[in-house]
């Protein structure tokens, strides 16, 4: 699976804020990119134009050469980028295990002719998907909780549901917003090794904002660092965490 | 004996009609969101699309020349002159009921799609005050604009069943309604327990997260919209072919208002919820209409009752049972499971 993501010049201002500016980045293909910076430096913003949330005043997305600038949030997860969100958005009043089952792609019974008419097409569907969905329970360590509404979930498993969700739309690139946040840290790095697994065995890539440098520094090829909107250094992560822009950004303000 | 028997009989004729629109409601607001305060638009659709075409589309049959003489003006004489002639042409008779009850629910689906073309990308709260809005725009221009449905004359239906009489014309006139209302309470059901049913909830619960794995929100509420409202429109037709007249003053906002204390009383998302709050208005409704023709004169009329009564039973319900006497269940897919693990 192919995925190599740009940004050119995106900027984008909220009335007299300037919320990116200028910013180009890059996720090569098979790699994990984190993304640092104080906050309000504008890494969530970049998220959600990149994911179609905000549409950007100046500059372009490129997804494998497709310039997916301005395209809608569900359009873009069709090229295969999927986002998680910051505070996680639980779909709270069904299982877990229907919040996975809902994020797979292209599902033939969410159409209502097939809903009503054509059950054998989307349960043999549904049974691939529930297969998928316990591997994926498994792996997040939730299986305990897979028949408990949502919104029964602490909040570390929230975030773990987040991931779970992405996981289940077979997607190439995965944004993910703050993912190890509020996870206890044996089981942030278990999902780290996860994924570089995933990186190395489906070639997915990663965009990843975190704050918890000392967990996720070492799983990372690229770091970017941001501030007031502008990437401010970029590079492999002992260099990037050592220069002294970043330093006064994150200490300095 | 008879009486009790009519009482049942006129009971599930209207049972089928509420029922149409709780479930369509509860499609449209308890499972997918969509603040649906147009309901009685959609109803109105299907019941002016039988009182608009039926009377004039059958007259030259029975043998009226509608060129010489004002439909409108006429109407209750053309209306019982086809029943006449209906009666004579019990295939005919069937068949024009079908295809109206149809030809309504398509009116219904249409008017769900004008309506939601500009409003549905908006708030929830704007949605809903756009939909009352519209709602009552074709109320009042059906009650001005008498090439529709006569305007405050009124137009008479023509009785689709004037080939039975008495008890017997009752009775098949019900078993057709509730047989109607039955497999559209069946399709709804069968629809919210698919994945279909799944993504409903889900763009309701989240719609950013739904966006963000690929769903088109927009569309989708879109379809349950058109969806809903065709089955409003098919319920106004039968309602418009029982009562025998349209009028427009018949389709106000409160109609819309009656619908939503069943679908909260009920139960919103939960299908079964909403046959139980139809039921339970009705049963109020009808046992007070019954009771007025037994009571002496009082100072009042006992039909408006019926809003004390609901509006108690509404309170009570919020207070000890705020998600409706057959709550929301969690949908536990054991079924699919088993069948996976085989």
């Amino acid at each position: 699976m192919v995925s190599d993501l740009r940004t050119i010049n995106v900027t984008k201002r909220f009335g007299g804020i300037t919320a990116l500016n200028s910013v180009n980045i890059r996720v090569e293909p098979d790699s994990i990119v984190m993304l640092i910076g104080p906050n309000g430096s504008g890494k969530t913003t970049l998220i959600n134009v990149i994911a179609g949330y905000y549409k950007p005043d100046k500059g372009h997305v490129l997804f494998n050469g497709f310039d997916i600038t301005g395209w809608l949030p569900h359009e873009i997860f069709k090229t295969g980028i999927v986002r998680t969100f910051q505070i996680p958005r639980p779909f709270k009043k069904l299982s877990v295990l229907d919040n996975l089952l809902l994020a797979v792609r292209s599902n033939p019974g969410e159409s209502i002719i097939n809903a009503l008419f054509r059950a054998e097409k989307w349960k043999e569907r549904e049974r691939e998907a529930l297969q998928k969905a316990y591997d994926v329970l498994e792996l997040l360590d939730l299986e305990r909780v897979k028949n408990k509404k949502a919104a029964e979930l602490s909040g570390g498993q929230l975030k773990l549901l987040e991931i779970g969700r992405a996981l289940m739309a077979e997607p190439k690139l995965i944004l993910m917003d703050e993912p190890v946040a509020g996870v206890n840290p044996s089981l942030a790095h278990e999902i780290m090794d996860h994924i570089v697994s995933l990186r190395n065995t489906l070639r997915l890539s990663f965009l990843i904002v975190e704050h918890r440098l000392d967990i996720v520094l070492d799983y990372v090829d690229k770091v970017y660092a941001m501030s007031h909107g502008k990437v401010i250094s970029v590079g492999k992560p002992s260099r990037v965490i050592s220069d002294p822009q970043v330093v006064e950004a994150y200490l300095g303000g | 004996m008879i009486d009790i028997l009519r009482i049942i009989v006129d009971f599930t004729a209207f049972y089928s009609i509420y029922l149409m629109l709780s479930v369509s409601l509860n499609l449209e607001y308890g499972y997918t969101g969509i603040p649906n305060f147009g309901k009685v638009m959609f109803f109105a659709g299907g019941a002016f699309t039988v009182g608009a075409i039926a009377g004039r589309m059958l007259a030259p049959l029975a043998g009226i020349d509608l060129s010489k003489l004002d439909y409108c003006m006429n109407n209750v004489y053309v209306g019982s002159l086809v029943s006449r002639y209906l009666a004579q042409h019990a295939g005919l008779a069937l068949a024009v009921f079908i295809a109206l009850v149809i030809a309504g629910s398509l009116v219904g689906a249409f008017l769900g799609w004008l309506a939601s073309y500009p409003s549905i990308r908006l708030r929830e709260d704007y949605l809903g005050m756009t939909l009352v809005v519209s709602g009552e725009l074709l109320r009042i221009v059906s009650l001005n604009y008498d090439p529709l449905v006569c305007g405050t004359f009124g137009a008479k239906t023509p009785n689709p069943f004037s080939f039975l009489s008495g008890f017997a014309m009752d009775f098949t006139r019900s078993a057709f309604m509730f047989t109607i209302a039955m497999l559209t309470w069946l399709i709804v059901g069968r629809l919210v327990k698919s994945p279909f049913g799944r993504l409903l909830k889900a763009i309701r619960e989240e719609e950013e997260a739904a966006e963000a794995l690929g769903k088109d929100v927009v569309k989708v509420r879109m379809k349950v919209l058109m969806l809903g409202s065709a089955i409003a429109g098919a319920a106004g037709a039968l309602y418009a072919f029982y009562i025998g007249i349209v009028h427009p003053s018949d389709y106000a906002p409160l109609r819309t208002f009656i619908v939503w204390v069943m679908v909260i009383i009920g139960g919103a998302g939960n299908n079964l919820g909403a046959a139980v709050g139809a039921l339970i208005y009705l049963f109020v409704d009808r046992t007070l209409a019954i009771a007025k023709t037994y009571m002496p004169v009082l100072p009042f009329d006992l039909n408006y009752l019926t809003y004390v009564f609901l509006g108690i039973i509404l309170i009570l319900v919020l207070i000890f049972k705020p998600e409706g006497l057959i709550p929301e269940s969690l949908e536990v897919r054991e079924e699919i499971r088993e069948e996976a693990s085989q």
